[in-house]
């Protein structure tokens, strides 16, 4: 019995050796399922940041989504932990990323519960049907992020390996950029993983200047991240807690380099930025597709960048001087999204986010029209009573309104001008 | 024998749990316990970056910071020493816990730092705890309190410096111990991870590292005698010390005034090989 036990083990011991770099298809659960992130098609890479590993599962082939439609799914967080059976206190949610052919949102989320933590993807559609994701039929391959000696040197006491905190993933073009802090001397990193995984990676320690800290950082971690092409450079977009805007062209990410991070913002003090993603959007002023950075914070209101801004001030030297109380370095547009603790890039209309409701306590899963970056719902005001009359010089308004109703699953009560109303 | 049992058991349900806790947490000699604290020195720098904490058991991971805790000579408890983020700092197996005292404390300039000052004041008595509330990955607690005693010193300003460690020789055809006095206290993962032995072709050489005068000293045993090599010291320029000091730059560096120096790889020493007797 014992003899079999061992020899299942050594078996195991043998697969998950060889599970580095191969796709394996009877799945083990990962300790944990923080950062999201999707690749092309239908690769969804998981962040395990307890296990110190990244885990890139192979879904089924989707059906493409065809219409773009936006989630109002308010409430999601009860239905979910109805799914799962546990209380809603239980869970604590991480993630949310949008499938990038059928649109469906997966939701990253873990269950504290006996002392034990236990992770769940959820799946969701903008109907509201949640599916707890199975894990383990998923075929998958994974990349260990451990920080272990791997030569022949042996210590006075067991010294287990140090794992890498993953504070956020960004995949661009075969890339995936990991940031991370090292679990054992909290020291932070940036690597550059190629996919689909093999043995090797590219590790980068970054230092900043910090404006509010008026002092370099080698230590501090990347809270969040985004890689994006600044003026035909792939440059990585990185928030720092309390909270300077860094730029890092990825060419910088040699193995081993020291790579100075250029502060181009401070966006104040105080605060702990949560998710930074980038995406195009209609300019309706300029009447054209722009490219923003939205970064989304956990005290302040979101700041949406232009692109085009990112550049002028990435051109320019990095803050140098200390920064206490204000912003500073490029303009930023404050937007009303407090409350939002992650989001996705949906589609061309959309960006899909994980909301706390600052009202009920519960997590909504709702979109926001890029432009608007509101939802009309969420208030109550003049034009919402019955006998309004919207006037003809008011038609963007209307118009704009009508839209944000139909958006927000209230297209019952979109109004008509005045006069035709009257008919 | 059974007496104590019975006191334990009885003590446990008095505490707080209930008999089938206890029951599954038995015997005594498998409960878990604290098994080692890095640093182990008994006096630690004021801006001491991090204790390591290991357990002889995988323990669970949240809410561990409510049973540690800082106190000082008499034991109150001191608040806002350690950093509680959403970085939980454990080792994959769960046996080692990193505690980092709250950066913003530690630096100097920072709005922690000027509000608070650090944790740890010169000449004062300090007593780290892990109260037995701890819990393991099973549930159950810890056999007993773990208390360290230590006394807070001056502020290490003084970066690593492999010109100043001094090396000992090898002798030729035997496995004689090669030691390593650091300069000063070093970070005990750094001496486990960043420091090697390597021959003329570059391969690590094989053996076992040993720590001795607490983390000041670094001890190497090779597994086969010494040869007829060139060997060398290699370091690793991340090394740090206790508080969190580089070859490259200081952990408390207020401004852009002093940049940090370039990292260029591992730094490589020579290790003198004689013949004969010592």
């Amino acid at each position: 019995m014992r003899k079999s036990k061992m020899l299942v083990r050594s078996i195991i011991a043998a697969l998950s050796i060889g599970a580095v770099s191969l796709t394996v298809n009877a799945g083990a659960i990962p300790e944990s399922a923080t950062i999201l992130e999707f690749a092309e098609q239908n690769t969804l890479f998981v962040a395990d940041s307890d296990g110190g590993q990244i885990v890139a599962y192979t879904l089924p082939k989707a059906q493409p989504a065809t219409t773009s439609a936006s989630y109002n799914l308010e409430g999601a967080g009860r239905k979910i932990a109805k799914l799962l059976g546990v209380d809603s206190s239980l869970i604590s949610y991480h993630d949310i990323a949008v499938h990038p052919v059928s649109k469906e949102a997966y939701v990253s989320l873990s269950i504290q519960k006996d002392g034990k933590r236990s992770p769940v993807i959820i799946r969701v559609n903008q109907a509201g049907d949640f599916v707890k994701v199975n894990l383990k039929s998923l075929p998958h391959s994974v990349k260990k992020l451990t920080d272990t000696a791997t030569d022949n040197v042996k210590f006075w006491r067991d010294i287990p390996a140090t794992t890498l905190g993953i504070t956020d993933l960004d995949y661009v073009n075969g890339t995936l950029y990991v940031s991370s802090l090292s679990t054992g001397e909290f020291a932070s990193t940036l690597r550059k993983i190629s996919y689909p995984f093999d043995k090797t990676s590219t590790t980068a320690n970054v230092e900043i200047y910090h404006t509010v800290h008026n002092q370099t950082e080698t230590r501090a971690p990347i809270r969040a991240m985004t890689v994006l092409d600044i003026d035909g450079v792939e440059t990585v977009v990185a928030a720092y807690t309390c909270t300077p805007l860094v730029t890092i062209p990825t060419a910088a990410l040699k193995d081993g380099a020291h790579v100075k991070g250029k502060t181009i913002a401070e966006l104040g003090y105080g605060n702990t930025p949560l998710d930074v993603i980038n995406f195009s959007a209609f300019n309706q002023q300029a009447q054209k597709m722009e490219d923003f950075v939205l970064v989304l914070h956990k005290e302040r209101s979101a700041d949406l960048i232009r692109v085009s801004d990112l550049a002028n001030a990435n051109k320019k030297e990095g803050l140098s001087t200390p920064e206490m109380w204000a912003k500073a370095g490029v303009a930023t547009r404050p937007v009303p999204l407090a409350g939002v603790l992650q989001a996705a890039d949906q589609d061309e209309q959309f960006i899909a986010t994980l909301k706390r409701n600052l009202t009920t306590g519960d997590i909504d899963l709702v979109s926001f029209r890029k432009g608007a970056y509101f939802r009309l719902n969420d208030f109550i005001s003049e034009y919402n009573f019955d006998d309004y009359q919207y006037m003809p010089e008011q038609e963007m308004f209307r118009n704009f309104q009508n839209l944000l109703k139909t958006d927000s699953g209230y297209s019952d009560l979109t109004r008509q001008q005045a006069k035709q109303e009257k008919q | 024998m059974k007496l104590a049992l019975l006191l334990k058991l009885a003590l446990g349900l008095a505490f707080s749990s209930s008999l089938a806790f206890a029951s599954t947490c038995q015997p005594a000699t498998e409960q878990v316990k604290v098994s080692a604290v890095y640093p182990t020195a008994d006096t630690l720098p004021e801006n001491l970056l991090r204790f390591y904490i290991y357990f002889s058991q995988p323990m669970q991971r949240e809410d561990i910071l409510s049973s540690i805790f800082l106190a000082d000579a008499d034991g109150n408890k001191l608040d806002g020493v350690f950093l509680d983020n959403k970085f939980d700092l454990w080792s994959p197996d769960n046996t080692r816990l990193t505690l980092l005292f709250d950066p913003g404390r530690v630096k100097t300039g920072l709005v922690a730092h000027n509000a608070m000052g650090r944790a740890l004041i010169p000449g004062n008595e300090y007593q780290l705890i892990v109260n037995a509330s701890a819990q393991s990955a099973n549930g159950c607690m810890l056999a007993s309190r773990f208390v360290k005693t230590f006394k807070a010193s001056v502020a290490d300003y003084e970066l690593p410096d492999v010109k100043q460690w001094k090396i000992s020789s090898l002798i030729l055809g035997s496995r004689n111990a090669l030691s390593v006095e650091l300069n000063g206290v070093m970070d005990h993962v750094s001496l486990a991870y960043r420091v090697r032995v390597k021959d003329k072709a570059g391969e690590t050489v094989a053996g076992k590292i040993d720590l001795s005068k607490q983390e000041q000293q670094w001890v190497f045993v090779p597994a086969q005698p010494w040869k007829r090599d060139s060997y060398r010291l290699v370091v690793d320029p991340v090394l740090e010390d206790v508080a969190g000091n580089r070859m490259t730059g200081l952990f408390d560096q207020p401004s852009l005034a002093k940049e940090s120096t370039e990292q260029k790889g591992w730094i490589s020493i020579d290790i003198n090989l004689i013949e004969g007797e010592l």
